[in-house]
């Protein structure tokens, strides 16, 4: 013990300047974006080393490459089904059904899911922020929408070479355009920052038949996500005072506690809506 | 002493939040003369105490100018080195003799290579962690020696408007 103290007391100064570069470095990874996520990738490859390490070990050696099959798979499907959104040619008889190996550009659909990995993920601040593991470098950009297998998780925000930042669901700054798949009632999701299972869905109007258990999905308006995927059920209806219009809290399908693998959406054909929707509407009367 | 201590970590802090950080040539050109305060502190201060008062200093700067602990590990880094600095740039303890770095003290080329070493280490860790990576390192390196060199200057010029009272 003595030498211990000794020790302490002959490296006090080294120790000293050790804590306040620490405490200086943490004060940069809290501020930082751009810094948070190279210290990610940095503690990424070192967990990812650890856990590889810890891979051979154990005989869960290969379900992790399983998995990353499965999304590769979900991804072929999920490519071929949303075919179903775009437009074929009139006269166009021939319909590949395997066409995502086609390269005629009629056959592209809109949306192109590429698969992500969860990195980073939080469920208890009142704006919740996640961190995939793909960046710019894999066409990912701003505004792109996040799934996983159960539902909508959330969107892009900020990107780097090999990663990028997106608001979950679970934040108060989100407004997703939504509709019950009952009876197509439009809606907005939005989270109220408290607990993380439940969001609320607004402006639906208390006229329309709205019951617990009905499904809440994507509206397909927001060019962010394709129509119909799921958001979740609803689980409590009420009637906003004074107004009317339903206060809805819903269940979320995607389970935020636990996010793993998933996909960003991207709309291929975003410029083209976009170069449209800039376009002074001529007025009708 | 310590009256002017304060009084000079004030103005530097001023000066260099209000005016310093607002200066924009081309764009590469952000010098940051608040180290002088670290420069010219008493030989005689504890090396606990220097620590602290440029994380502290540095820390102040983050403050003002949203940097996020980025100017105070560059700081806290170069009251780290300065006693080393001392001892490698001085002849035999010479530095016993007299109360504080300067050139009236110490002499014009002592106090040169002196600030200049601290000023390069300051600059060096600063713009390194603020651009958090190497990919350009040529640019990165012309920076931080450009400002090393702006930032000398000012010290100079600030010494010699502003002796430090004995």
């Amino acid at each position: 013990m003595r030498y211990l103290l000794a020790f302490l007391k002959k490296y006090s100064f080294f120790f000293l300047f050790i804590l306040l570069e620490a405490i200086a470095f943490i004060w940069m990874m809290n501020g930082l974006n751009y810094q948070r996520s190279v210290m990610a990738n940095l503690s990424g490859s070192l967990s990812g080393a650890v856990y590889s390490v810890a891979n051979n070990i154990t005989d869960f050696a290969n379900l992790g490459r399983e998995n990353e099959k499965l999304v590769q798979e979900n991804v072929r499907l999920r490519n071929a089904l949303s075919h179903k959104k775009t437009y074929y040619p009139v006269d166009s008889v021939v319909y590949d059904t395997l066409n995502y190996t086609t390269r005629d550009s009629a056959f592209y659909s809109q949306f192109v899911y590429e698969p992500v990995n969860f990195i980073h993920n939080t469920v208890h601040k009142p704006n919740n922020y996640l961190m995939i593991d793909k960046g710019r470098k894999e066409g990912i950009g701003q505004d792109m929408g996040i799934v996983n297998g159960s539902g909508v998780v959330g969107i892009i925000t900020d990107v780097s070479n090999n990663f990028s930042w997106g608001m979950s669901m679970l934040n108060t700054n989100i407004k997703l355009s939504a509709k019950l798949k009952r009876n197509n009632q439009l809606g907005t999701v939005e989270w109220d920052g408290k607990e993380f299972r439940h969001g609320k869905l607004t402006d639906v109007p208390a006229h329309t038949n709205v019951k617990t258990g009905d499904t809440i999905v994507t509206s397909g308006y927001s060019q962010v996500f394709p129509e119909d995927i799921m958001i979740g059920f609803v689980d409590e209806v009420s009637v906003n005072e004074g107004t009317n219009l339903y206060a809805i809290r819903f269940r979320y399908a995607a389970d935020f506690n636990s996010l793993d693998y998933g996909y960003v959406i991207k709309n291929v054909m975003i410029k083209e809506i976009d170069s449209i929707s800039n376009i002074q509407k001529p007025v009708i009367n | 002493m310590t009256i002017n201590n304060i009084i000079r970590f004030i103005l530097l802090v001023a000066v260099q939040v209000i005016i310093l950080n607002k200066i924009n040539f081309s764009g590469y050109v952000d010098p940051y003369l608040y180290v002088f305060f670290i420069l010219v502190l008493p030989f005689s201060i504890p090396r606990g105490a220097l620590l602290l008062l440029g994380f502290f200093t540095g820390a102040v700067i983050d403050v003002f100018s949203h940097t996020y602990g980025v100017h105070a590990a560059a700081t806290t880094f170069m009251a780290f080195a300065r006693p080393g600095v001392i001892r490698m740039v001085s002849k035999k303890q010479e530095y016993e003799t007299a109360s504080a770095p300067g050139i009236s003290e110490m002499g014009l080329r002592w106090f040169y290579f002196y600030s200049s070493v601290l000023i390069l280490l300051h600059h060096a860790m600063l713009f390194v962690l603020e651009a958090f990576s190497f990919d350009h390192l040529i640019l990165l390196a012309y920076r931080i020696v450009l400002n090393a060199v702006i930032t000398l200057a000012l010290v100079f010029i600030v010494h010699y408007l502003f002796p430090a009272q004995k």
